[in-house]
């Protein structure tokens, strides 16, 4: 799946709809150069377009290792797989985007993760469906195409930007996989003091002024980013969000005299979220 | 037609409307379910009260009531097997239902009680404290009001908990920061990780559909 997601040329429109919401993008994914080129058009609501190069072949993320297995924390923290922390199921076939799908129900099996409902298109393993289930079986979000040509030359214009509403996302170059099989960069002033199990970290990421230090963690198949933000006023409040399945959890640490402000963003369940959040401190006293 | 049967037909328009005493109305419910033709006009009658209502604001509170329904049997369904309910055969009809519920009730989904974990915040607290003027709309957070609206149309009986805001504020500190500095953060946040969960986690499209629209900064 993860591999088809990358290598295949295809254009298509999928829904996405979240707490009675629903966003109409249209998509056109190619390879060129190596490189994976993404053009999202926003259909319904304010204009937006999203384009995302990146993805070098050269560049591993952990994402992609620990679905593969290869990464080189497997070998350090053996219990770290996949089929450890879900039970994956494949269930009855469907039909998506009016392709033949295989449903796959992947079940967590503690309740520091979601499950997911997977459509994945029998013939090119290409995800079509992603349901995302919470507790007690609530849907908390839906992505779905509705019509996709796959391995349909893409033109070259079809990936420029149309509009000036556009969103350029490019790789965090420092999050690439280096020969140790490790983010290159691993040891900021912050660390989390807890995880939940089976989470590796997938990258660091420093603003350039160094007023916030990102963490990046994923087990293979749900991500949650750990801010530390010394710019935000100090009297944020502590609060929780939720949109979709995306929870934000902020709070605040004072140390010696400064205030931080923790967030932990990511489709986790809060409560994971809030233990993350509470288990940071710097590495150092002094950060 | 025959006169009875003309009479007999007035005096069930009178019933629909609402204009009938308490003996006419059983008279004209025993008459009218020993008779085809009565029968069938009731219904014609119905259903053109139906299209007539349909446009009325009462229309909503009986969907939502038909919702409420659907969501008072989910607890049943998830405190007896939580998860695994996903590997039975059901287990995807009971997600269709889920989606369809969630598609109308929208906001109110994360006040339902946890039935694994305790409370993160007592729901109800939580909205006591939105008397506070700076965070109180915080149900804008990328959900239209009007779904908000139209929930809220509905009663409060049986259980039924009123919208939740979307920003769940557990600990409101009193302070000269807006509800639009702290969304913004948020999205600033929610985008720049919906970046990195792109290139983590091999879900395609999923993450970036994900990102907030331009409209939420």
């Amino acid at each position: 799946m993860a591999e088809a997601n990358r290598q295949l040329d295809y254009t298509g429109i999928f829904t996405y709809e979240h707490g009675g919401t629903l966003k109409t993008v249209k998509v056109f994914h190619a390879i060129q150069d190596d490189r994976e080129v993404e053009r999202l058009v926003l259909l319904s609501g304010p204009k937006q377009e999203i384009l995302h190069r990146g993805n070098d072949v050269n560049c591993e993320h952990m994402g992609n290792a620990i679905l593969r297995g290869n990464a080189a924390s497997l070998a350090t923290i053996p219990e770290q797989t996949l089929n450890n922390y879900y039970s994956v199921q494949i269930k009855s076939d469907d039909r998506v985007a009016g392709r033949d799908v295989a449903v796959l129900h992947v079940v967590p099996k503690d309740e520091h993760r979601y499950g997911y409902v997977l459509g994945i298109d029998k013939e090119t393993g290409l995800l079509l469906q992603s349901l995302l289930v919470g507790n007690k079986n609530r849907v908390l979000e839906r992505f779905q195409y509705v019509d996709i040509n796959i391995d349909n030359t893409v033109n070259a214009e079809d990936l420029l930007a149309s509009s000036d509403s556009m969103h350029v996302v490019s790789p965090g170059k420092s999050n690439c996989l280096n020969r140790g099989g490790m983010p290159d960069r691993q040891s900021g002033a912050w660390r989390a003091g807890w995880l939940p199990p089976g989470y590796t970290m997938a990258g660091l990421e420093l603003t350039q002024d160094n007023t916030r230090e990102t963490l990046i963690y994923t087990d293979g198949l749900s991500v949650f980013s750990l801010f530390i933000d010394s710019e935000m006023p100090a009297n944020l409040p502590q609060m929780q969000a939720q949109r979709g399945a995306t929870v934000a959890y902020l709070s605040r640490v004072t140390v010696d005299g400064r205030h931080y402000t923790i967030c932990v963003v990511g489709e986790i369940p809060v409560e994971t979220a809030k233990l993350v959040a509470q288990s940071v401190s710097p590495r150092q006293s002094t950060p | 037609m025959s006169d009875h049967n003309m009479r007999e037909k007035e005096s069930l328009s009178a019933l629909m409307d609402g204009e009938t005493d308490e003996l006419e109305f059983h008279r004209t419910l025993k008459v009218t379910s020993e008779s085809d033709e009565l029968r069938d006009t009731w219904r014609r009658y119905q259903l053109a009260a139906s299209a007539m209502r349909r446009d009325l604001p009462v229309q909503i509170t009986d969907y939502s009531a038909a919702i409420r329904a659907a969501l008072d049997d989910e607890p049943t369904h998830g405190a007896r097997a939580a998860v695994s309910r996903m590997a039975k055969p059901l287990g995807r009809f009971a997600i269709a239902a889920s989606v369809a519920a969630l598609a109308v009730l929208g906001v109110q989904q994360y006040s339902q009680p946890s039935a694994v974990t305790a409370p993160v915040a007592s729901v109800d607290d939580v909205q006591m404290n939105f008397v506070n003027p700076q965070l109180r709309t915080a149900a804008d957070f990328g959900i239209p009001a009007v779904t908000a609206r139209n929930v809220s149309a509905s009663t409060e009986s049986d259980g039924y908990r009123s919208p939740q805001p979307v920003i769940v504020v557990q600990e409101v500190v009193p302070d000269d920061v807006t509800r639009e500095q702290v969304q913004a953060y948020l999205n600033k946040l929610m985008t720049r990780h919906t970046e990195h969960a792109a290139f983590n986690t091999n879900q395609g499209m999923l993450p970036f559909a994900r990102m907030p629209a331009s409209q939420d900064y």
